[in-house]
């Protein structure tokens, strides 16, 4: 029978709640450690499964070098800024995602759906802590911004924002027709 | 007043009121303004808290988990198809969320439903007419201006003219717009005129109040009527003195509550950030209600009943649609500016292939054809949407600012059903032809307007040359042809049903005024009422349907 997305998540809920250790009622965070800073919300295992993920993910400069310490990001974002216990669901990935990676080359050969689902599980984590607002370069003043400026995103718009009267306008004759010119 | 968790005693027991609103969006805003004016004491219950205009905008991932629900990550699934439902969650609902483009109901599915027994929304009700005129006019429905549509949306103007077919700046009810680029934030200007700063405004001047962050447990129904069923059926076979002791009785039963609804809700504080441990201060709520109107959204309409034992003839929770969307991504060479982010998110659509005009040659009376919107999202977003991972993937961000995005949004000809902890929901051949023939035409237009990669929302498919468009209708992937799986990544902020309307109890949930056919007194007004999709955004739409059902509301009260 073939693994599907819906027995393999029922499947390692049940195993977690078996192996644990999952237990996170009443966490009042976790002290610094020569391996972690102090944590808020992640737990330092975590911390540090993360950020060998966003190393995999996102290997941009900022990342490998640590200017940008993606794990650390989402634990400030969980322990101050998300106000939605639905978006709790976060962790129940990231634990999903642990879980199956040490079967992940089985997983993939089996059941190639999953493993994809758990690659864009990883890929929606460690993108919340980089690219989103969760990297905290909404409220820095742009000189200090490390992400943003690598798009070219400039940001939400300051306070004191006031549109151009007009969009800047795309001049048609710099966008040649590939279908006319090509012939498809 | 606008009431929020502090406001809140433990326990607290609002009531009797005339009515009280389950969800304050498109359909709970309107019913709140209207029923408030006609004199009636109306209290409206939000799941989602109040964000003032100050606190709206500015972060896509920070205002995500204040204003929207997270049915974006439980999604419609069925046995090849997925589709990520996005839905407003806040005071104002997905009126507050939304990009804010506008259709108006249109005149072909105001048919439809007439030719299936709802005709009061059909050619014959002048009243529809009025209604179209009046919300328009409050809401300032206009189309963006031409010197309006950003680089990023200019390119679907320009694909769609060489291509040869016709397109529209899209209606936005809106004054001043002051084109941040945040409209799916909130509007921090106000100038979005969303149900929050219009009608549930103007309801807090006619008395009514809001709770927000109260999420609502159950619903109690106190006491039958002697119009509910089994009851009326029961008296019909009943004469005399029978029939006077079991009115007596049902009287009697009626005397000693406080009204027929109470409503059972959990008040949290919507803008406290929430432990991992869950352990967040709950208060209970209790409201007592003479009248109920189901607005929550088509997921919550349907399983607050549920949850609640209503179920009348077992169809709460049937006919769930929704407009299945993939999303197309252009890739432009570096020395086209488009940075999507700024200006208005989505202004150009094209509906050549909407089958909702019938003087056009493409019409199709069956109706399930596509709409195509211009549209780009933020950093977060646009990062999950592009394909692929690692160094590939950072390239791709890299390029962001040479990027357009067109959305393809089918009209499904498909219905699932709300479960308590599901959406059951498939995708039909029918519509994967259609999300194909979409995917083919946006790429087209992309190519029209020199796009030098076009990123199918096909999973992996990605077309460097124009005489690659034929991969689109021959992708197949193992057994799965098209977008008929589950890792299409499709989404829909539009969605319908579980609690429609129609002729027959048997089959639907209320009739043609929005009032339950089995439990007199019990209402919807939201999106769950549709008993089809529109094909096109849809919230003025369910603000119509609503403004119609607030009338018939009053008329069939007032005349009780």
């Amino acid at each position: 029978m073939p693994l599907t997305r819906r027995a393999f998540i029922r499947g390692t809920a049940a195993l977690a709640a078996v192996v644990g250790p999952w237990s996170i009622a009443g966490r009042k965070g976790h002290a610094a450690t020569t391996s972690s800073p102090a944590l808020k919300f992640l737990t330092p295992s975590e911390y540090a499964y993360i950020n060998n993920m966003a190393k995999e993910v996102v290997p941009d400069g900022p990342v490998l070098d640590g200017t940008v310490d993606v794990a650390k990001n989402l634990d400030w974002f969980f322990a101050e800024r998300n106000t939605s216990p639905d978006f709790l669901i976060m962790m129940r990935y990231l634990r999903l995602i642990r879980l199956a990676d040490p079967v992940l080359p089985l997983l993939n050969r089996l059941a190639p759906a999953t493993g994809e689902d758990i690659k864009s599980f990883k890929k929606t984590i460690c993108f919340l802590g980089y690219y989103s607002d969760a990297n905290g370069e909404a409220d820095m003043p742009p000189e200090r911004r490390v992400v943003w400026p690598r798009l070219g995103y400039g940001g939400p718009k300051p306070d004191d924002w006031w549109p151009p009267d007009a969009e800047v306008r795309l001049d048609p004759s710099l966008l040649t027709d590939r279908i006319k010119e090509e012939g498809a | 007043m606008i009431y929020s968790f502090r406001d809140v005693a433990a326990g607290q027991v609002v009531g009797p009121v005339d009515v009280v609103i389950i969800g304050s969006g498109a359909g709970g805003g309107v019913m709140a303004h209207y029923l408030s004016r006609a004199g009636l004491k109306v209290v409206v219950l939000e799941k989602g808290g109040h964000f003032p205009v100050e606190e709206l905008g500015r972060k896509e991932v920070d205002m995500l988990t204040r204003i929207e629900a997270m049915t974006i990550f439980t999604p419609a699934t069925g046995k090849h198809t997925r589709v990520s439902l996005i839905k407003g969650e806040c005071l104002g609902g997905g009126t507050v969320a939304s990009e804010s483009v506008t259709w108006e109901l249109p005149e072909v599915v105001k048919d439809d439903w007439a030719r299936m027994g709802l005709t009061s929304f059909g050619p014959g009700n002048p009243k529809m007419e009025e209604y179209r005129v009046e919300l328009n006019k409050l809401l300032n429905v206009a189309p963006v201006p031409m010197e309006h549509h950003n680089p990023c949306n200019q390119i679907m103007m320009i694909g769609a003219e060489r291509e040869g077919i016709k397109w529209k700046s899209v209606d936005r009810p809106v004054e001043y717009c002051m084109r941040c680029g945040n409209c799916t934030q909130g509007c921090r200007y106000g100038v979005k005129l969303d149900s929050l700063t219009t009608f549930l405004t103007w309801a807090q001047k006619n008395g009514c109040d809001a709770y927000c962050g109260a999420e609502v447990d159950r619903i109690k129904i106190n006491f039958p009527g002697a119009d509910d069923q089994p009851y009326r059926e029961k008296l019909q076979g009943l004469q005399g003195n029978a029939r006077d002791d079991a009115l007596r009785e049902l009287k009697n039963r009626e005397q000693g509550a406080p009204a027929k609804f109470t409503v059972f809700a959990t008040v949290t504080d919507r803008k406290a950030p929430v432990p991992r441990d869950l352990k967040i201060a709950r208060k209970g709520l209790v409201v007592h209600a003479r009248r109920l109107v189901m607005a929550a959204g088509p997921p919550a309409s349907s399983r607050i009943l549920m949850k609640s034992g209503v179920n009348p003839n077992n169809v709460v929770g049937k006919k769930f649609t929704t407009h299945p969307t993939s999303f197309n991504i252009g890739r432009f060479d570096k020395s086209i500016n488009l940075n999507g982010w700024d200006g208005i998110n989505d202004t150009i659509e094209v509906h050549h292939f909407s089958d909702m005009f019938r003087n056009e040659s493409y019409y199709d009376p069956e109706r399930h054809g596509f709409l195509l919107e211009g549209a780009l999202s933020l950093p977060w977003g646009i990062a999950n949407l592009l394909p692929g991972s690692g160094k590939e993937h950072l390239a791709l961000m890299a390029d962001m600012n040479h990027m357009s995005g067109i959305e393809v949004n089918v009209k499904t000809d498909q219905h699932g059903t709300i479960t308590p902890t599901d959406i059951v929901f498939d995708m039909s051949e029918r519509d994967n032809e259609a999300m194909l023939y979409g995917t083919w035409i946006a790429a087209r237009m992309f190519f029209r307007a020199g796009a030098r990669q076009v990123f199918t929302g096909l999973p992996g498919l990605a077309l460097d040359s124009p005489s690659q468009l034929d991969e689109i209708f021959k992708y197949k992937r193992g057994k799965a042809k098209g977008f008929l799986q589950k890792q299409a990544n499709l989404y829909s902020g539009h969605v319908f049903g579980g609690l429609i309307m129609g002729t027959d109890p048997k089959t639907s949930f209320a009739d043609e005024t929005g009032e339950c056919h089995e439990i007199k007194g019990l209402w919807v007004a939201d999106g769950s009422a549709f008993p089809t999709n529109v094909g096109v955004n849809c919230a003025l739409s369910i603000m119509t349907v609503a403004r119609k059902i607030a009338d018939d509301f009053i008329a069939k009260t007032q005349g009780a």
